[in-house]
């Protein structure tokens, strides 16, 4: 019967997409591309950096980010004004429907501590939004050159 | 009847003196700030860019200001546990190096901790290296390390702040020039930049 199949198939594609930490769906519409972690050396965070499109309908609240390479990952923003910088925790970024956000050098940026990342390598990452549904994606690692 | 009384009373006179007691409460108001560093939001008042420092390299000898005699020095502040902001500009300072070609072989870069209690020598030279092995990170005793951002008018936050925050550190960004004889030519803005940082360094060069 096809709405019996057309549902095990969304089932199964479904937790393909949750594949990571937690078996959530992904949000419908939001797609992360570009995503790279700059490993330094072991005893230093690393920064990461991604792009976040969400062409879905409503707004999507980022909350969260987890990664085998990483013992944590937070969200956070660097703040320029004046003279300094200044590196604030995140808790969370929302983004409308149609929107972007870039987490890229001098804003948003994850900071990945405990890091067991590999330049030259890719690593999984989760990205996780407030309603429990979690983005898997994989990120490209370099080293402290970014290249 | 006198206008521009001060106190309703004694018109002129007065009035001078009034004036006289402000100027010499601002100038000596101007004049602790001069001598004191007093730190601002987010700049220190120095009334010259750069200076001596003694401070100690990533393999733990200690070096000055006068330790790279001929070449232009770049100074940089940071530290370690800054997953964005200083990366970025040190991995384009190493970029922009890099295209200077031979050039490149007059500057010498530094890299000096704002967090030498965490930062130490093994730390910060991997650190600084990692990104170019041009880059010398420089760390020192808590008192040389402040020093050090004074005489570069570089805010950083002192020891109790660093260890109440744990990891949120506000510090001064900017890129200093310095010419071998030890004067300021510039301080460079664009820092995640490596063609501006290339451009203003060829300049600085022309100048030194």
């Amino acid at each position: 019967m096809p709405r019996a199949r057309s549902a095990v198939a969304a089932a199964l594609v479904a937790s393909v997409l949750g594949a990571g930490a937690t078996r959530a769906a992904a949000p419908p519409g939001v797609t992360v591309t570009e995503g790279w972690m700059r490993a330094i050396t072991r005893a230093v965070p690393a920064g990461g950096y991604f792009t976040l499109r969400n062409a879905g309908p409503t707004a999507v609240t980022l909350t969260g980010a987890a990664s085998p390479g990483c013992g944590t990952l937070m969200l956070h923003r660097t703040e320029s004004s004046g003279g300094t910088d200044t590196m604030e925790m995140v808790d969370q970024v929302t983004v409308p429907p149609g929107g972007t956000v870039r987490f890229a050098p001098g804003g948003y940026h994850l900071m990945c501590m405990d890091e067991r990342l590999q330049p030259g390598a890719t690593i999984p990452v989760t990205l996780r939004f407030d309603d429990g549904r979690t983005i898997v994606t994989t990120f490209a690692v370099t080293g402290a050159t970014g290249r | 009847m006198n206008e521009l009384t001060v106190g309703g009373r004694g018109g002129k006179a007065d009035r001078r003196l009034f004036l006289l007691i402000l100027g010499a409460a601002a100038a000596l108001a101007l004049g602790t700030i001069v001598a004191f560093h007093v730190v601002f939001r987010g700049s220190v008042l120095t009334d010259t860019i750069g200076g001596p420092f003694r401070l100690v390299d990533g393999r733990g000898h200690p070096v000055t200001d006068r330790s790279w005699p001929g070449r232009t020095l770049l100074v940089y502040f940071g530290y370690t546990n800054c997953p964005d902001a200083c990366p970025t500009t040190l991995a384009a300072v190493g970029a922009a190096l890099d295209r200077l070609g031979r050039a490149g072989d007059r500057v010498q870069p530094l890299f000096i901790t704002v967090d030498p209690r965490r930062d130490t020598a093994a730390v910060i030279g991997a650190y600084a290296r990692a990104f170019s092995p041009r880059i010398v990170g420089l760390t020192g005793s808590e008192d040389a390390i402040t020093h050090a951002a004074r005489e570069y008018g570089v805010m950083i936050p002192d020891a109790e702040e660093m260890r109440r925050s744990g990891y949120t550190v506000e510090h001064g960004h900017g890129v200093y020039v310095m010419a071998p004889d030890g004067h300021f030519i510039t301080e460079i803005t664009a820092v995640d930049d490596p063609a501006a940082i290339a451009s203003d360094l060829r300049q600085a060069l022309r100048r030194s």
